[in-house]
Protein backbone atom coordinates (compact mmCIF):
# COMPACT_ATOMS: atom_id res chain seq x y z
CA UNK A 1 0.00 0.00 0.00
CA UNK A 2 2.77 2.31 0.98
CA UNK A 3 4.77 1.65 -1.98
CA UNK A 4 1.77 2.24 -4.40
CA UNK A 5 1.28 5.42 -2.55
CA UNK A 6 5.21 6.49 -3.31
CA UNK A 7 5.26 4.99 -6.47
CA UNK A 8 1.84 6.71 -7.59
CA UNK A 9 3.50 10.23 -6.48
CA UNK A 10 6.72 8.95 -8.09
CA UNK A 11 5.07 8.57 -11.63
CA UNK A 12 3.17 12.11 -11.03
CA UNK A 13 6.31 14.22 -10.86
CA UNK A 14 8.26 15.49 -13.83
CA UNK A 15 11.14 13.41 -12.88
CA UNK A 16 9.21 10.50 -14.16
CA UNK A 17 8.33 12.11 -17.68
CA UNK A 18 10.95 14.08 -18.31
CA UNK A 19 12.24 13.25 -21.75
CA UNK A 20 16.60 13.56 -22.86
CA UNK A 21 15.43 16.84 -24.88
CA UNK A 22 13.89 18.54 -21.58
CA UNK A 23 16.50 17.93 -19.47
CA UNK A 24 19.16 19.43 -21.67
CA UNK A 25 16.66 22.53 -22.44
CA UNK A 26 16.38 23.28 -18.78
CA UNK A 27 20.10 22.85 -18.47
CA UNK A 28 20.95 25.31 -21.45
CA UNK A 29 17.86 27.79 -19.79
CA UNK A 30 20.28 27.63 -16.85
CA UNK A 31 23.54 28.35 -18.74
CA UNK A 32 21.37 31.53 -19.45
CA UNK A 33 20.54 32.42 -16.36
CA UNK A 34 24.14 32.19 -15.98
CA UNK A 35 25.49 34.72 -18.57
CA UNK A 36 22.30 37.01 -17.47
CA UNK A 37 22.79 36.72 -13.27
CA UNK A 38 26.32 36.58 -13.24
CA UNK A 39 27.80 38.14 -16.22
CA UNK A 40 25.39 40.88 -16.61
CA UNK A 41 24.27 39.50 -20.64
CA UNK A 42 21.48 41.84 -21.26
CA UNK A 43 20.00 40.78 -17.65
CA UNK A 44 16.57 42.52 -18.70
CA UNK A 45 15.50 40.56 -21.63
CA UNK A 46 17.98 37.50 -20.95
CA UNK A 47 16.60 36.97 -17.67
CA UNK A 48 12.94 36.11 -18.91
CA UNK A 49 13.78 34.94 -21.63
CA UNK A 50 15.69 32.27 -19.98
CA UNK A 51 13.12 31.57 -17.31
CA UNK A 52 10.64 31.31 -19.73
CA UNK A 53 12.56 28.73 -21.34
CA UNK A 54 12.81 26.74 -18.00
CA UNK A 55 9.20 26.67 -17.29
CA UNK A 56 8.21 25.81 -20.42
CA UNK A 57 10.30 22.68 -19.98
CA UNK A 58 9.25 21.52 -17.15
CA UNK A 59 7.34 18.49 -17.34
CA UNK A 60 3.92 18.16 -16.33
CA UNK A 61 3.67 21.97 -15.43
CA UNK A 62 2.37 22.03 -19.36
CA UNK A 63 2.44 25.74 -18.88
CA UNK A 64 2.43 26.31 -22.77
CA UNK A 65 -0.30 23.66 -22.82
CA UNK A 66 -3.17 24.79 -25.56
CA UNK A 67 -6.70 24.75 -24.46
CA UNK A 68 -9.07 22.17 -25.46
CA UNK A 69 -12.16 23.48 -27.13
CA UNK A 70 -15.17 21.26 -28.35
CA UNK A 71 -17.98 22.07 -30.25
CA UNK A 72 -21.67 21.30 -29.31
CA UNK A 73 -25.00 22.13 -30.17
CA UNK A 74 -26.82 24.62 -27.35
CA UNK A 75 -29.86 22.19 -26.28
CA UNK A 76 -31.57 25.65 -25.65
CA UNK A 77 -31.59 27.31 -29.50
CA UNK A 78 -29.75 24.08 -31.20
CA UNK A 79 -26.71 26.22 -32.61
CA UNK A 80 -23.38 25.16 -32.72
CA UNK A 81 -21.21 26.80 -29.99
CA UNK A 82 -17.67 26.21 -29.03
CA UNK A 83 -17.09 25.51 -25.06
CA UNK A 84 -13.55 25.16 -23.45
CA UNK A 85 -13.20 21.43 -22.46
CA UNK A 86 -9.94 22.37 -20.71
CA UNK A 87 -7.90 25.97 -20.21
CA UNK A 88 -4.41 26.46 -21.55
CA UNK A 89 -1.64 26.87 -19.46
CA UNK A 90 -0.86 30.51 -18.23
CA UNK A 91 2.30 31.13 -20.85
CA UNK A 92 -0.04 30.00 -23.91
CA UNK A 93 -2.59 32.83 -22.88
CA UNK A 94 0.36 35.34 -22.28
CA UNK A 95 2.42 33.87 -25.81
CA UNK A 96 -0.98 35.51 -27.38
CA UNK A 97 0.55 38.69 -27.37
CA UNK A 98 3.46 37.43 -29.21
CA UNK A 99 1.14 35.70 -31.51
CA UNK A 100 -1.11 38.11 -32.52
CA UNK A 101 2.11 40.48 -32.99
CA UNK A 102 1.04 42.68 -29.89
CA UNK A 103 3.89 43.13 -27.84
CA UNK A 104 6.23 44.18 -30.09
CA UNK A 105 4.22 47.37 -31.32
CA UNK A 106 3.92 48.53 -27.78
CA UNK A 107 7.58 47.76 -27.39
CA UNK A 108 8.06 50.46 -30.33
CA UNK A 109 5.76 52.66 -28.44
CA UNK A 110 8.23 52.85 -24.92
CA UNK A 111 11.28 53.08 -27.70
CA UNK A 112 9.66 55.86 -29.78
CA UNK A 113 9.13 57.65 -26.18
CA UNK A 114 13.00 57.41 -25.54
CA UNK A 115 13.97 58.29 -28.68
CA UNK A 116 15.18 61.33 -29.91
CA UNK A 117 15.11 61.85 -33.49
CA UNK A 118 16.93 65.25 -33.52
CA UNK A 119 20.31 64.47 -34.91
CA UNK A 120 18.66 62.84 -38.10
CA UNK A 121 16.39 65.75 -38.71
CA UNK A 122 19.56 67.90 -38.05
CA UNK A 123 21.22 66.16 -40.33
CA UNK A 124 18.84 64.36 -42.88
CA UNK A 125 21.19 62.80 -45.03
CA UNK A 126 22.39 60.36 -42.65
CA UNK A 127 19.24 58.42 -42.97
CA UNK A 128 21.05 56.91 -45.78
CA UNK A 129 23.26 55.38 -43.49
CA UNK A 130 20.39 53.53 -41.82
CA UNK A 131 19.00 52.10 -45.25
CA UNK A 132 22.38 51.15 -46.49
CA UNK A 133 22.59 48.75 -43.57
CA UNK A 134 19.62 46.73 -43.93
CA UNK A 135 21.91 44.86 -46.45
CA UNK A 136 23.04 43.10 -43.92
CA UNK A 137 19.51 41.95 -43.55
CA UNK A 138 18.73 40.39 -47.41
CA UNK A 139 22.48 39.07 -47.87
CA UNK A 140 21.65 37.35 -44.70
CA UNK A 141 18.22 35.88 -46.88
CA UNK A 142 20.54 34.73 -49.86
CA UNK A 143 22.73 33.00 -47.46
CA UNK A 144 19.64 31.23 -45.45
CA UNK A 145 18.52 30.40 -49.48
CA UNK A 146 22.16 29.20 -49.99
CA UNK A 147 22.17 27.04 -47.19
CA UNK A 148 19.01 24.75 -48.19
CA UNK A 149 21.39 23.85 -51.23
CA UNK A 150 23.64 22.47 -49.31
CA UNK A 151 21.56 19.54 -47.67
CA UNK A 152 22.37 20.40 -43.71
CA UNK A 153 19.44 22.14 -43.57
CA UNK A 154 15.75 23.14 -45.33
CA UNK A 155 14.28 26.44 -44.93
CA UNK A 156 11.36 27.68 -46.71
CA UNK A 157 10.99 31.26 -47.53
CA UNK A 158 9.56 32.64 -44.24
CA UNK A 159 12.02 31.03 -42.09
CA UNK A 160 15.00 32.33 -44.53
CA UNK A 161 12.73 35.91 -44.02
CA UNK A 162 12.71 35.62 -40.28
CA UNK A 163 16.07 34.15 -39.95
CA UNK A 164 17.78 37.55 -42.02
CA UNK A 165 15.87 39.80 -39.86
CA UNK A 166 18.41 39.57 -37.06
CA UNK A 167 20.72 41.44 -38.86
CA UNK A 168 18.13 44.55 -38.20
CA UNK A 169 19.64 43.97 -34.58
CA UNK A 170 16.32 45.09 -33.41
CA UNK A 171 14.50 42.73 -31.62
CA UNK A 172 11.19 43.96 -31.72
CA UNK A 173 10.69 44.12 -35.30
CA UNK A 174 12.51 40.66 -35.06
CA UNK A 175 9.62 38.88 -33.13
CA UNK A 176 7.35 41.07 -34.54
CA UNK A 177 8.43 38.93 -38.15
CA UNK A 178 9.21 35.92 -37.07
CA UNK A 179 6.01 35.80 -34.82
CA UNK A 180 3.78 36.44 -38.59
CA UNK A 181 6.07 34.04 -40.44
CA UNK A 182 7.43 31.15 -38.64
CA UNK A 183 6.43 31.29 -35.15
CA UNK A 184 7.91 27.88 -34.39
CA UNK A 185 11.69 29.87 -34.99
CA UNK A 186 10.70 32.33 -31.97
CA UNK A 187 13.14 30.95 -29.11
CA UNK A 188 16.37 30.33 -31.24
CA UNK A 189 15.83 34.32 -33.14
CA UNK A 190 15.35 35.77 -30.26
CA UNK A 191 18.20 34.41 -28.42
CA UNK A 192 20.31 34.88 -31.18
CA UNK A 193 19.19 38.38 -31.90
CA UNK A 194 19.56 39.41 -28.45
CA UNK A 195 22.77 38.04 -27.82
CA UNK A 196 24.24 39.20 -30.80
CA UNK A 197 22.69 42.83 -29.70
CA UNK A 198 24.43 42.16 -26.50
CA UNK A 199 28.09 41.72 -28.47
CA UNK A 200 28.06 44.91 -30.80
CA UNK A 201 30.59 46.20 -28.95
CA UNK A 202 33.01 43.54 -29.57
CA UNK A 203 31.38 42.21 -33.44
CA UNK A 204 31.67 45.96 -34.78
CA UNK A 205 35.16 47.31 -33.67
CA UNK A 206 36.86 44.79 -36.10
CA UNK A 207 35.04 45.37 -39.37
CA UNK A 208 35.03 48.59 -38.37
CA UNK A 209 38.83 49.44 -38.21
CA UNK A 210 39.35 47.12 -40.85
CA UNK A 211 37.60 49.09 -43.61
CA UNK A 212 38.42 52.27 -42.70
CA UNK A 213 41.83 54.02 -42.78
CA UNK A 214 42.91 55.79 -39.49
CA UNK A 215 42.55 59.00 -41.50
CA UNK A 216 39.04 58.34 -42.07
CA UNK A 217 38.73 58.00 -38.63
CA UNK A 218 40.04 60.94 -37.25
CA UNK A 219 37.21 63.25 -39.22
CA UNK A 220 35.73 65.49 -37.37
CA UNK A 221 32.25 66.45 -38.34
CA UNK A 222 30.78 70.01 -38.00
CA UNK A 223 28.16 70.84 -35.20
CA UNK A 224 24.57 69.64 -36.01
CA UNK A 225 22.34 72.26 -36.32
CA UNK A 226 19.55 72.96 -33.69
CA UNK A 227 16.41 71.36 -34.21
CA UNK A 228 13.31 73.55 -33.21
CA UNK A 229 10.47 71.98 -31.50
CA UNK A 230 8.17 72.44 -34.34
CA UNK A 231 10.48 69.85 -36.79
CA UNK A 232 10.42 67.70 -33.68
CA UNK A 233 6.59 67.54 -33.08
CA UNK A 234 5.42 67.43 -37.71
CA UNK A 235 8.55 64.69 -37.77
CA UNK A 236 6.17 61.59 -36.23
CA UNK A 237 3.30 62.79 -37.67
CA UNK A 238 4.97 62.45 -41.13
CA UNK A 239 7.25 59.51 -41.13
CA UNK A 240 3.76 57.82 -39.98
CA UNK A 241 1.42 58.97 -42.68
CA UNK A 242 4.40 58.68 -45.35
CA UNK A 243 5.36 55.14 -44.05
CA UNK A 244 2.31 53.89 -43.57
CA UNK A 245 1.02 55.23 -47.25
CA UNK A 246 3.47 53.14 -49.20
CA UNK A 247 4.20 50.31 -47.03
CA UNK A 248 1.24 48.99 -44.74
CA UNK A 249 2.59 46.44 -43.46
CA UNK A 250 4.90 48.43 -41.70
CA UNK A 251 2.41 50.46 -40.34
CA UNK A 252 1.78 48.92 -37.10
CA UNK A 253 5.67 49.14 -35.59
CA UNK A 254 6.59 52.24 -37.55
CA UNK A 255 2.89 53.90 -36.19
CA UNK A 256 3.76 53.29 -32.37
CA UNK A 257 7.56 53.81 -32.39
CA UNK A 258 6.01 57.22 -33.77
CA UNK A 259 3.14 58.11 -31.62
CA UNK A 260 5.62 57.42 -28.97
CA UNK A 261 7.77 60.03 -29.95
CA UNK A 262 5.08 62.27 -30.42
CA UNK A 263 4.55 61.86 -26.69
CA UNK A 264 7.48 63.08 -25.98
CA UNK A 265 8.13 65.97 -27.98
CA UNK A 266 5.01 67.53 -27.91
CA UNK A 267 5.82 68.04 -24.06
CA UNK A 268 2.32 68.02 -23.68
CA UNK A 269 1.49 64.25 -22.58
CA UNK A 270 4.45 63.94 -20.36
CA UNK A 271 2.66 61.59 -18.00
CA UNK A 272 1.64 59.23 -21.25
CA UNK A 273 5.40 59.65 -22.10
CA UNK A 274 6.53 58.56 -19.02
CA UNK A 275 4.69 55.58 -18.66
CA UNK A 276 5.46 54.10 -22.59
CA UNK A 277 9.05 54.12 -21.85
CA UNK A 278 8.87 52.95 -18.22
CA UNK A 279 5.51 50.96 -17.12
CA UNK A 280 4.20 50.16 -19.97
CA UNK A 281 7.62 49.17 -21.41
CA UNK A 282 8.70 46.87 -18.82
CA UNK A 283 5.41 44.99 -18.57
CA UNK A 284 5.36 44.35 -22.25
CA UNK A 285 8.91 43.40 -21.52
CA UNK A 286 8.42 40.87 -18.57
CA UNK A 287 5.54 39.02 -20.87
CA UNK A 288 7.56 39.13 -24.41
CA UNK A 289 10.59 37.61 -22.46
CA UNK A 290 8.61 34.94 -20.80
CA UNK A 291 6.89 33.63 -23.72
CA UNK A 292 9.48 33.93 -26.79
CA UNK A 293 11.86 32.02 -23.77
CA UNK A 294 8.45 29.77 -23.56
CA UNK A 295 8.13 28.55 -27.22
CA UNK A 296 12.01 27.03 -27.13
CA UNK A 297 10.95 23.31 -26.81
CA UNK A 298 13.80 20.93 -27.23
CA UNK A 299 11.86 20.07 -30.95
CA UNK A 300 12.61 23.12 -32.23
CA UNK A 301 15.63 24.19 -30.37
CA UNK A 302 17.97 21.06 -30.14
CA UNK A 303 18.11 21.04 -34.14
CA UNK A 304 20.51 21.85 -36.77
CA UNK A 305 18.58 25.18 -37.82
CA UNK A 306 19.71 26.64 -34.76
CA UNK A 307 23.08 25.91 -35.46
CA UNK A 308 22.48 27.58 -38.32
CA UNK A 309 20.47 30.92 -37.40
CA UNK A 310 23.09 31.34 -34.61
CA UNK A 311 25.55 31.07 -37.25
CA UNK A 312 23.67 33.28 -40.01
CA UNK A 313 22.59 35.87 -37.25
CA UNK A 314 26.71 36.49 -36.87
CA UNK A 315 26.80 36.86 -40.90
CA UNK A 316 24.02 39.45 -40.72
CA UNK A 317 25.14 41.77 -38.28
CA UNK A 318 29.06 41.27 -39.49
CA UNK A 319 27.48 42.27 -43.17
CA UNK A 320 24.81 45.26 -41.84
CA UNK A 321 28.29 46.74 -39.99
CA UNK A 322 30.16 46.79 -43.25
CA UNK A 323 27.35 47.96 -45.57
CA UNK A 324 26.99 51.00 -43.40
CA UNK A 325 30.71 51.56 -42.92
CA UNK A 326 31.74 51.10 -46.89
CA UNK A 327 28.30 53.47 -47.80
CA UNK A 328 29.55 55.93 -44.88
CA UNK A 329 32.93 56.01 -46.60
CA UNK A 330 31.25 56.83 -50.11
CA UNK A 331 29.64 59.58 -48.27
CA UNK A 332 32.46 60.91 -47.22
CA UNK A 333 33.87 61.00 -50.49
CA UNK A 334 31.00 62.53 -51.75
CA UNK A 335 30.81 65.18 -49.55
CA UNK A 336 34.51 66.18 -49.67
CA UNK A 337 35.81 64.68 -46.33
CA UNK A 338 33.17 65.68 -44.06
CA UNK A 339 31.18 62.56 -42.73
CA UNK A 340 33.33 60.53 -40.59
CA UNK A 341 32.64 56.79 -42.40
CA UNK A 342 32.73 55.15 -38.97
CA UNK A 343 29.44 56.60 -37.84
CA UNK A 344 27.68 53.88 -40.96
CA UNK A 345 27.99 50.91 -38.69
CA UNK A 346 25.45 52.40 -36.68
CA UNK A 347 23.11 52.09 -38.95
CA UNK A 348 22.07 48.34 -38.15
CA UNK A 349 19.76 50.08 -34.92
CA UNK A 350 20.97 48.25 -31.84
CA UNK A 351 19.94 51.63 -30.20
CA UNK A 352 21.80 53.05 -28.79
CA UNK A 353 24.73 50.80 -28.57
CA UNK A 354 26.02 50.86 -32.17
CA UNK A 355 26.43 54.72 -31.92
CA UNK A 356 28.24 54.44 -28.17
CA UNK A 357 30.47 52.08 -30.45
CA UNK A 358 31.28 54.49 -33.20
CA UNK A 359 31.88 57.24 -30.46
CA UNK A 360 34.38 54.71 -29.00
CA UNK A 361 36.26 54.09 -32.16
CA UNK A 362 36.26 57.43 -33.40
CA UNK A 363 37.62 58.45 -30.05
CA UNK A 364 40.86 56.02 -30.20
CA UNK A 365 41.68 57.13 -33.42
CA UNK A 366 41.43 60.91 -32.14
CA UNK A 367 40.93 61.95 -28.93
CA UNK A 368 39.17 65.11 -29.59
CA UNK A 369 36.34 63.26 -31.64
CA UNK A 370 32.95 63.62 -30.71
CA UNK A 371 30.86 61.41 -33.09
CA UNK A 372 27.93 60.02 -30.78
CA UNK A 373 25.24 62.60 -31.80
CA UNK A 374 26.19 62.11 -35.10
CA UNK A 375 25.83 58.53 -35.14
CA UNK A 376 22.53 58.93 -33.58
CA UNK A 377 21.08 60.27 -36.92
CA UNK A 378 21.83 56.78 -38.69
CA UNK A 379 21.10 54.67 -35.26
CA UNK A 380 17.16 55.82 -35.40
CA UNK A 381 17.21 55.77 -39.52
CA UNK A 382 18.39 52.34 -38.75
CA UNK A 383 15.21 51.08 -36.99
CA UNK A 384 12.96 53.13 -39.40
CA UNK A 385 14.96 51.45 -41.98
CA UNK A 386 14.62 47.61 -40.23
CA UNK A 387 10.86 48.31 -39.50
CA UNK A 388 10.23 48.97 -43.91
CA UNK A 389 12.38 46.12 -44.25
CA UNK A 390 10.38 43.58 -41.76
CA UNK A 391 7.42 45.41 -44.07
CA UNK A 392 8.52 44.37 -47.22
CA UNK A 393 9.22 40.68 -46.03
CA UNK A 394 6.20 40.52 -44.61
CA UNK A 395 4.85 41.38 -48.14
CA UNK A 396 6.81 39.43 -49.90
CA UNK A 397 5.82 36.43 -47.70
CA UNK A 398 3.09 36.91 -44.97
CA UNK A 399 -0.53 35.63 -45.80
CA UNK B 1 5.45 33.59 -52.80
CA UNK B 2 6.04 29.68 -52.29
CA UNK B 3 7.52 28.08 -49.33
CA UNK B 4 10.56 27.16 -51.28
CA UNK B 5 12.26 30.11 -53.26
CA UNK B 6 15.11 29.85 -55.84
CA UNK B 7 18.38 32.31 -55.58
CA UNK B 8 17.02 33.75 -58.44
CA UNK B 9 13.84 34.90 -56.41
CA UNK B 10 15.77 35.35 -53.45
CA UNK B 11 17.67 38.10 -55.35
CA UNK B 12 14.87 39.63 -56.47
CA UNK B 13 13.40 39.68 -53.68
CA UNK B 14 16.60 41.88 -52.14
CA UNK B 15 16.74 43.90 -54.86
CA UNK B 16 12.90 44.97 -54.70
CA UNK B 17 13.53 45.21 -50.92
CA UNK B 18 16.33 47.50 -51.08
CA UNK B 19 14.91 50.12 -53.72
CA UNK B 20 12.10 50.02 -51.42
CA UNK B 21 14.22 50.87 -48.01
CA UNK B 22 16.62 53.56 -49.79
CA UNK B 23 13.42 55.09 -52.09
CA UNK B 24 11.56 55.41 -48.93
CA UNK B 25 14.23 56.82 -46.43
CA UNK B 26 15.15 59.00 -49.34
CA UNK B 27 11.82 59.95 -49.69
CA UNK B 28 11.77 60.80 -45.53
CA UNK B 29 15.31 62.30 -46.08
CA UNK B 30 13.64 65.23 -48.61
CA UNK B 31 10.43 65.69 -46.43
CA UNK B 32 13.00 66.55 -43.29
CA UNK B 33 14.55 69.34 -45.74
CA UNK B 34 11.54 70.59 -46.39
CA UNK B 35 10.14 70.29 -43.29
CA UNK B 36 13.39 72.84 -42.13
CA UNK B 37 11.94 75.01 -44.97
CA UNK B 38 8.43 75.74 -43.13
CA UNK B 39 9.88 76.11 -39.74
CA UNK B 40 11.78 79.18 -41.53
CA UNK B 41 15.08 79.12 -40.09
CA UNK B 42 16.97 77.81 -43.00
CA UNK B 43 19.92 79.93 -42.49
CA UNK B 44 20.15 80.59 -39.04
CA UNK B 45 19.86 77.48 -37.21
CA UNK B 46 23.32 76.41 -38.90
CA UNK B 47 25.47 78.90 -37.43
CA UNK B 48 26.80 78.38 -34.01
CA UNK B 49 25.44 79.31 -31.00
CA UNK B 50 26.86 82.03 -29.58
CA UNK B 51 26.51 83.64 -32.44
CA UNK B 52 26.12 87.22 -32.99
CA UNK B 53 22.36 88.97 -33.70
CA UNK B 54 20.02 91.65 -32.54
CA UNK B 55 16.75 90.18 -31.09
CA UNK B 56 14.75 89.94 -28.43
CA UNK B 57 16.71 88.93 -25.33
CA UNK B 58 19.66 90.78 -26.26
CA UNK B 59 21.82 90.99 -22.76
CA UNK B 60 25.33 92.77 -23.20
CA UNK B 61 27.30 92.50 -20.41
CA UNK B 62 29.14 95.76 -18.57
CA UNK B 63 31.51 96.93 -21.59
CA UNK B 64 35.31 98.18 -20.70
CA UNK B 65 37.29 99.86 -22.63
CA UNK B 66 39.98 97.34 -22.93
CA UNK B 67 38.40 94.55 -26.38
CA UNK B 68 40.15 91.74 -26.08
CA UNK B 69 39.67 89.32 -29.43
CA UNK B 70 39.80 85.70 -28.05
CA UNK B 71 38.48 82.55 -29.76
CA UNK B 72 37.17 81.44 -26.44
CA UNK B 73 34.66 79.13 -27.69
CA UNK B 74 34.82 77.07 -24.03
CA UNK B 75 34.24 80.26 -21.95
CA UNK B 76 31.48 81.69 -24.29
CA UNK B 77 29.38 78.70 -23.89
CA UNK B 78 29.80 78.75 -20.20
CA UNK B 79 28.66 82.18 -20.33
CA UNK B 80 25.66 81.43 -22.55
CA UNK B 81 24.20 78.80 -20.40
CA UNK B 82 24.77 80.89 -16.87
CA UNK B 83 23.32 83.52 -18.58
CA UNK B 84 20.44 81.31 -20.37
CA UNK B 85 19.64 79.58 -16.80
CA UNK B 86 19.73 83.16 -14.91
CA UNK B 87 16.55 84.05 -17.60
CA UNK B 88 14.96 81.04 -17.36
CA UNK B 89 15.63 80.38 -21.18
CA UNK B 90 16.92 77.92 -23.68
CA UNK B 91 20.11 78.96 -24.79
CA UNK B 92 18.67 79.26 -28.85
CA UNK B 93 16.34 82.05 -27.64
CA UNK B 94 19.22 84.31 -26.67
CA UNK B 95 21.25 86.29 -28.69
CA UNK B 96 24.89 87.44 -26.94
CA UNK B 97 26.36 90.32 -28.42
CA UNK B 98 29.81 90.57 -26.96
CA UNK B 99 31.55 89.54 -23.55
CA UNK B 100 33.75 91.77 -22.16
CA UNK B 101 35.53 91.32 -19.45
CA UNK B 102 35.19 93.82 -16.64
CA UNK B 103 37.86 95.93 -14.99
CA UNK B 104 38.53 95.19 -11.42
CA UNK B 105 37.98 98.97 -10.50
CA UNK B 106 38.31 98.16 -6.33
CA UNK B 107 40.95 97.01 -4.13
CA UNK B 108 41.22 92.77 -3.05
CA UNK B 109 40.20 94.42 0.19
CA UNK B 110 36.94 95.74 -0.38
CA UNK B 111 35.84 92.68 -2.94
CA UNK B 112 36.35 89.87 -0.63
CA UNK B 113 34.12 91.78 1.84
CA UNK B 114 31.73 91.85 -0.92
CA UNK B 115 31.72 88.21 -1.59
CA UNK B 116 31.73 87.44 2.32
CA UNK B 117 28.44 90.03 2.72
CA UNK B 118 27.03 87.78 -0.44
CA UNK B 119 27.60 84.31 1.30
CA UNK B 120 26.09 85.86 4.88
CA UNK B 121 22.82 86.38 2.81
CA UNK B 122 22.89 83.52 1.06
CA UNK B 123 23.31 80.76 4.19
Amino acid sequence: MFVDILSDFWASTGFAIMEYGQLIMLLISFGLLYLALAKGFEPLLLIPIAFGMLLANLPGADLMKEPIVEIIQDPNTGELVSQTKEVGGLLYYLYQGVKLGIYPPLIFLGVGAMTDFGPLIANPKSILLGAAAQFGIFATFIGAILLNSSGLVAFTAKEAASIAIIGGADGPTALYLTSKLAPQLLGPIAVAAYSYMALVPIIQPPIMKALTTKEEREIVMNQLRVVSKKEKVIFPIMVTVVVSLLLPSAASLVGMLMLGNLFKESLLADRLSETAQNELMNIVTIFLGITVGATANAQTFLSTKTLSIIALGLVAFSIGTASGVIFGKIMCKLSGGKINPLIGSAGVSAVPMAARVSQKVGQEANPRNFLLMHAMGPNVAGVIGSAIAAGMLLNFFGG
Amino acid sequence: MGEQISLLDALLVTLVSMVAVFVILILISSLINGLRMISGDKKKTEEAVAEVKPAKNTVEIVPVPEVVKEDNEELVAVIASVVAMHLGLNIPDINIKSIKRVQQNSNPWSSTSKAEQLRGRLY
